[in-house]
């Protein structure tokens, strides 16, 4: 749909998209996100929600997901014995006040952008104060990318941001790769050299549109300071690309994702550079196309980047994006629900790309708050959804006749918006044509002035002398008569006689000429004049074409966008459709018994089963923890998290400079124990992390993991009872039971059941001798265990 | 600029048929590479599931620095760029090598040359990365070495608890290696410096074997009572590394050398590289997929003769012998070797008595699974410099490397719904010298 517009309208599209997208952000505003995302939610259901969360299940959850780690046992124990309805509510905001929340922003997004790369260029702690500072600031998230997609790294203040381009070496392939990915969600890679082979959305104008404002970047290495690498970037460097398989080429000049091609601002060469490249000389274009995506990106009208924004940010408390991987946004590979996507980027956007007040309404969500426990019995949602499975078949047919009369109406707007842009076209033309016309008769006209000028001159000095000699020739006719003999005097008159002849036969061909210019002159702007009038005839009806021209754009606009609508439905109700059908089946294999179907495939198909429920979000995902989250959770149950603040606290009391306000006080307590134990988490990252530039959603297990559980020496000693760590504290308590509450809420923030009560009763009381080792090998189990490693 | 990812229009297809299938809601899950029974199975290529028929294993034997061609495989006797070494006859008629290698020269009838070599990269890092990955290195495109790519498609079923992918390293080890690209860190290669077990894998000295037993039971509990809320591939893939890690532990002796008999530590020698054969037929023996094994240094630029007459004196024993030992215990039909280096080095001698960076001809040594016996490919002329028959390159050998141990190379793996080619698609593996 991209060729559609002409490049001289994109001015007008913009602004209408603008005015729209302000109007529609505005209009929607008066009810809650979370109310909104739960009403789309539930509408997208088949068969109902699966149940909610305990409140420890909550706690644990929500505690990861804003803060990294889990609960203190302590705020397990308040949270579980607060009375207050509203206590989840209460609690988010604690949370999201907490600086911890700041931290993990900062490192998930730091991760998020950089996976994991070795620091090449920019120092990864600098970058990371950097992301600090901006979330502790909530700086809209539009703001951060664009300083960081058109940082050049020269402003030591701002040289942080330029770590994203500068440690990728500014290569423009995999900087067009990595901004496509991890800012606007689609991995264009194989678009490079070709229209993607799999994805009918990624083609290789896409590639290029994004690489065209990269290319032009280039890596400085400063010779006078230590090769301090720096952007720098030209003014020239075109992107064409032509097919590997069918030889087909074009060119493009820079494009986002969804958007139209932007125009580059016309300079003369002479002013194409701030500064010119050279040996050992950084070029500074005068025009920055990396300033220029930046800006493109901040204006906040890109579906593309909001859209990817609004997911990446529900994958980091949901556990999964709505497009999922994040980085492969097509039509194949829809997002769990188009709607709610749509509506999500729509409302980040609208609140300006406020990343803290959007994440408060995500958790708030009853989405959010769904338990994890997947049905014992099947039979009920099975039940429902398979016999829903009729009226959702037509419900999908109808969609899927809105579809495609949306579309019908779109081809037909864009047909009639065509044929008037067509229509502008030729009046545009023509006004072209008569602005030319005009100007070269306003030339003629002022030629024709010039060329009479000088000629005038000559005959008014010509006129000036002949009164001259005619005064003379007067004067002298009179002393004549006076004088009558003086025939020297007769001869001198009768020579100003002759002067007089030669100037009176010379002025009249002058004359004439000068005559004859006149007449030109006044005939060219006599033309100029009605050139004139046909300008302004043509421009009337220019201006006249452009008024239907905009309606039918922006009835275009209206009929893309109820396309788009219709699409989002349709994408819905199909997959209502098809997790109805996958009911139906299983209903058959529910009716057949747990022996119809061999193990595997029974297997399979729950697995299948359980996968569709939870992407419905009738159930809530396992979310494996990150390492970071990891680490930070057996910190927490090894004592230290506490020990550190315990000192800090201590510290800032001693210390008179120490701030007055609490929360500066909260922040700089958690710097402090931050910086202690930051280096803890090394290991975490090396083991669980995935390599260096690689995806850091993907989950994976390796045996080198379980072995540094098994036998990892720093494992020993965080879970070893001293220093406040939880086996120290279930070792000072007497009572049996109390000691399987410390070890639950502590580890896995829930208390236990009677039977896992009754099983560390029964461990302790095996070896009454031993509760050292006992405590240990309890607190290691659930540390090691499934339930720990995957958030609740 | 080509695309390394996909340019075989039929692939393309065949791949689109497999993406879309996959998209019925496991994508997301094909990326774990799981082994928890036949539950994924589908996911795999098919080629991998016919190779569970007969494990299949990899030893390369990485000649660090630029190994020369002239003092090894594709000796130029006489000749004004030959040097001062002869040509030996070997166990197959008509084929020399350098008189460096007299006991190699035994086993040649085990053994192919490839002497067409051309890969146009004379700079180490480069030359190192193209020939263990098949592929010119592009930071866009990043992909795995050739141990990550076997590991993953030569995995058995059932899983021996060891990892698949090993480096055997002069020191330290232990530590996992960032070599696996998109494959993921399973299988990314795990470093072993002499014997040393991989890291962690030893209970610590106050940690009974009893109390060990007691707290993993106490795991497997806490396990069952967790999942019985909610199983999924993931929590699968989880349980079992713990599985792995006691079968791991249990079979610690594994990479324990000091369990190798006396005589076998004579035949290979006192020296690293004697030992880390000696490392490596145990780690092959043991079921280990891919072992990689280091010799350098060879970048010699000065002193090539006396480097090699030294560093050819240590490699020739050793690998003899692992050649030989692979051969009588039955596993050199079902072991691919390969020695391989960055390139070759050049032809003409410089003032130093060395000789430089080479890559427009040069050799590797191949042998075992799926590889020809005693077979020549490939000519260079008279003076070593150039090719003049069969030439190939890197990614000729690397699609030759998977179809010799019988996969199809030109196969895709699903990562994350996406169909990635194992080798490149716009190159071949060498017929010719496929058994």
């Amino acid at each position: 749909m991209d060729g559609r517009y002409g490049r001289w309208t994109v001015a007008i599209r913009a602004a209408v998209l603008g005015v729209m997208g302000l109007g529609l952000g505005a209009g929607r505003a008066e009810e809650p996100l979370h109310i909104r995302i739960d009403r789309i939610m539930d509408a997208a259901m088949v068969g109902g929600p699966m149940g909610q969360a305990s409140d420890s299940e909550f706690l644990r959850r929500v505690c990861l997901d804003l803060t990294g780690r889990i609960p203190p046992v302590g705020d397990v124990r308040a949270f579980l014995a607060d009375p207050d309805p509203e206590k989840r509510v209460k609690w988010i905001d604690r949370l999201l006040d907490a600086p911890e929340f700041v931290r993990h922003m900062a490192t998930s997004f730091d991760v998020m952008w950089m996976e994991r790369r070795v620091d090449k260029h920019v120092p990864g702690a600098e970058w990371r104060q950097y992301l600090h500072a901006s979330f502790a600031a909530d700086k809209p998230l539009s703001e951060l990318a664009r300083e960081i997609l058109s940082a050049d790294g020269a402003d030591p203040a701002r040289r942080p941001a330029a770590k994203f381009f500068l440690d990728r070496d500014a290569d423009p392939d995999l900087l067009t790769r990595d901004v496509g990915r991890l800012f606007f969600g689609v991995d264009l890679q194989c678009a490079q050299c070709h229209d993607h082979p799999l994805i009918d959305d990624y083609h290789q104008r896409d590639y290029h549109g994004l690489l065209a404002y990269v290319n032009r970047s280039v890596l400085f290495l400063d010779p006078k300071d230590n090769n301090k690498a720096l952007l720098g970037e030209k003014a020239e460097g075109e992107t064409a690309f032509t097919s590997v398989f069918t030889k087909e080429s074009g060119s493009t000049g820079p494009r986002l994702p969804t958007a139209e091609e932007v125009e580059d601002p016309v300079l003369a060469a002479e002013d194409a550079y701030l500064v010119k490249p050279g040996k050992d000389v950084r070029p500074v274009a005068r025009y920055s196309r990396r300033a220029r995506l930046g800006e493109e990106i901040a204006r906040g009208d890109n579906r593309a980047f909001n859209a990817n924004l609004a997911n990446r940010l529900w994958a980091l408390v949901m556990g999964r994006g709505l497009v999922d991987p994040p980085d492969l946004t097509h039509l194949e590979n829809p997002p769990a629900n188009a709607i709610l996507l749509d509506e999500l980027a729509r409302d980040l956007a609208s609140r300006g790309f406020r990343s803290r007040a959007f994440l408060r309404e995500l958790v708030l969500t009853r989405a959010y708050q769904r338990s994890l426990s997947a049905p014992t019995d099947w039979r009920p949602v099975v039940d429902t959804a398979s016999a829903a499975l009729i009226e959702l078949e037509a419900a999908y047919q109808a969609s899927d006749g809105e579809r495609h009369a949306a579309r019908a109406a779109l081809d037909k707007e864009s047909a009639r918006r065509a044929e008037r842009e067509a229509s502008v076209a030729t009046l545009r033309m023509a006004v072209r044509r008569c602005e030319s016309a005009r100007a070269e008769a306003d030339r003629a006209s002022r030629d024709a002035a010039a060329a009479v000028a000088p000629v005038a001159a000559e005959l008014a000095n010509r006129r000036a002398d002949m009164e001259a000699v005619a005064s003379a020739a007067d004067a002298t006719a009179k002393a004549i008569t006076a004088l009558q003999t003086e025939t020297e005097l007769a001869d001198a008159a009768s020579r100003i006689q002759a002067v007089r002849d030669k100037l009176t036969a010379a002025m009249g061909p002058l004359e004439a000429r000068v005559a004859g210019l006149t007449a030109t002159r006044e005939s060219a702007a006599a033309s100029l004049a009605a050139f004139d009038r046909a300008l302004d005839a043509a421009r009337q009806a220019l201006a006249a074409a452009v008024a239907p021209f905009a309606a039918a754009d922006s009835a275009c606009t209206g009929a893309e966008a109820r396309f788009r609508d219709a699409e989002r439905r349709w994408m819905v109700a199909r997959r209502k459709r098809d997790d109805a059908k996958l009911a139906a089946e299983w209903k058959t294999i529910l009716d057949q018994g747990p022996g119809g179907a061999e193990k595997p495939l029974f297997d399979e198909r729950l697995a299948r089963l359980e996968e569709r429920w939870t992407r419905q979000s009738a159930l809530a995902p396992l979310k494996p923890l990150t390492p970071e989250q990891l680490g930070w959770s057996i910190l927490t149950l090894s004592g230290a998290v506490d020990r550190h603040r315990r000192e800090a606290e201590r510290e800032r009391k001693q210390r008179t400079d120490a701030p007055s306000d609490p929360a500066e006080l909260a922040r700089e307590i958690e710097k402090s124990i931050f910086a202690k134990l930051e280096g803890d988490l090394a290991e975490f990252v090396r083991l669980f992390g995935a390599g260096p530039g690689q995806p850091q959603q993907t989950f994976f297990a390796t045996v080198d993991q379980a072995l540094f559980l098994d036998n990892g020496g720093a494992i020993r000693a965080w879970l070893a009872p001293a220093d406040g760590s939880v086996t120290a504290r279930m070792l000072a308590i007497e009572d049996p039971s109390g000691v399987a509450d410390e070890l639950y809420l502590s580890v896995l923030s829930r208390a236990p059941s009677d039977a896992e009560s009754a099983a560390v009763r029964e461990a302790l009381a095996a070896a009454p001798d031993q509760k050292a080792v006992i405590v240990q090998e309890l607190a290691w189990a659930l540390v090691a265990s499934t339930e720990f490693r995957f958030a609740p | 600029m080509r695309c390394a990812y996909a340019c075989g229009s039929n692939d393309h297809r065949l791949a689109r048929r497999d993406f879309l299938g996959g998209l019925g809601g496991l994508g997301t899950l094909a990326g774990l590479g799981l082994v928890t029974g036949d539950l994924f199975a589908f996911l795999r290529p098919a080629a991998a599931k016919q190779m569970a028929a007969e494990q299949k294993r990899v030893l390369v034997i990485n000649m660090h620095g630029g190994l020369s061609q002239l003092e090894s495989w594709d000796p130029k006797p006489g000749t004004p760029t030959g040097g001062p070494f002869r040509s030996i006859p070997t166990s197959v008629p008509g084929t020399h090598i350098s008189e460096l290698l007299p006991k190699t020269a035994g086993v040649m009838h085990h053994l192919s040359l490839i002497r067409g070599l051309n890969t146009s990269e004379d700079d180490h890092g480069k030359g190192a990365y193209l020939m263990l990955h098949g592929r010119r290195q592009s930071p866009a495109n990043d992909i795995p070495e050739i141990g990550a790519v076997m590991a993953r498609t030569l995995e058995s079923s059932d899983g021996n608890g060891l990892p698949g992918h090993i480096k055997i390293t002069a020191g330290g080890g232990g530590g996992r290696g960032n070599d696996a690209a998109y494959l993921g860190p399973r299988y990314a290669s795990i470093s072993l410096g002499n014997g040393n077990p991989p890291q962690y894998a030893t209970r610590p000295d106050d940690l009974s074997a009893e109390q060990d037993a007691r707290r993993q039971n106490l795991r497997r509990l806490a396990n069952e009572r967790f999942l019985s809320r909610r199983r999924t591939a993931m929590t699968d893939a989880y349980t079992y590394t713990f599985e792995q890690a006691l079968r791991l532990m249990e079979q610690r002796s594994v990479f324990d050398l000091s369990k190798e008999p006396e005589q076998d530590h004579a035949r290979y020698g006192a020296h690293d590289f004697g030992r880390h054969c000696l490392l490596a037929r145990r780690l092959l023996e043991n079921g280990i997929t891919f072992v990689q094994v280091s010799h350098s240094n060879y970048d010699t630029h000065n002193e090539n003769f006396q480097f090699h007459l030294e560093q050819m004196g240590e490699f020739d024993g050793p690998f003899a012998t692992l050649i030989q030992d692979l051969v009588d215990r039955g596993l050199f039909d079902s072991t691919l070797v390969i020695v391989l280096s960055e390139f070759g080095r050049t032809p003409g001698i410089n003032q130093l008595y060395g000789r430089d960076h080479w890559s427009k001809a040069w050799s590797v040594c191949v042998g075992g699974a799926g590889v020809q016996r005693g077979a020549v490919l490939g000519k260079t002329n008279e003076h070593g410099t150039e090719v003049i028959e069969g030439q190939v390159d890197h990614g000729n050998l690397f699609h030759t490397y998977l179809s010799a141990v019988g996969l199809d190379s030109t196969e895709s793996f699903d990562i994350g719904g996406r169909p990635v080619p194992l080798a490149d698609p716009a190159s071949k593996p060498i017929r010719e010298i496929l058994a």
